[in-house]
């Protein structure tokens, strides 16, 4: 049972994070072609929001491994 | 020198802070040495998954300048794997404390929001 609640967390925060940053980068990268001038900006909020995004999954993924393991 | 490069060097500098302060609380305060050390552990290894992932994110940017159609990943699964190999180290030595060293893996990226908005709002003035 405990090996389900990990995948099962584990699946469900990569599947948010990989849903979010693919909607982060995907509208970054069309601004960016847009306006290769603003990238500076642009690359900035990116990094922000990935990094503020994938916050997420990698502490599911730790608190899985402790789930399994404790 | 652009906003990104200022954040990240930023929170490097603050980063290097907290780890200092923690070498000198795991130095001067013997009880509590495995919380400092595994603080350590956890803010090393976050500060590489900082830096890591703003190489990362300056190469989409410039993939994008460039046009190239080549296919580039934000390397999601070595930062992972780097969180993950942190909490084995932790688990298995006693002296590391396994929560302090999961916190430490996220101080740099959680420093990344003040840090941004200090920038933002010297920018604006």
């Amino acid at each position: 049972m405990e090996y389900l609640a990990a995948a099962i967390a584990v699946g469900l925060g990569a599947l948010g994070a990989g849903l979010g940053n693919g909607m982060i980068v995907s509208r970054t990268v069309e601004s960016i072609a847009r306006q290769p001038e603003a990238r500076g900006q642009l690359q900035t909020t990116m990094f922000i929001g990935v990094g503020i995004v994938e916050v997420i999954p990698l502490a599911a993924t730790v608190i899985a491994f402790l789930i399994m393991f404790s | 020198m652009n906003d990104l490069t200022s954040i990240v060097g930023a929170v490097t500098r603050i980063s290097y802070l907290i780890m200092a302060a923690l070498f000198l609380g795991w130095a001067v305060y013997p009880e509590f040495r495995p919380e400092f050390a595994g603080g350590i552990l956890g803010m090393t290894a976050g500060l590489f998954n900082f830096r890591f992932l703003s190489l990362k994110v300056r190469q989409v940017a410039q993939m994008a300048v460039d046009n190239h159609d080549k296919r580039l990943s934000f390397g999601f699964i070595t930062r992972l794997c780097i969180g993950v190999l942190i909490a084995a180290v932790a688990i298995k030595l006693e002296q590391v404390s396994l929560g302090a060293a999961v916190a430490g893996l996220f101080i740099p990226q959680m420093l990344t929001i003040p840090v941004s908005i200090v920038f933002s709002l010297r920018n604006n003035q």
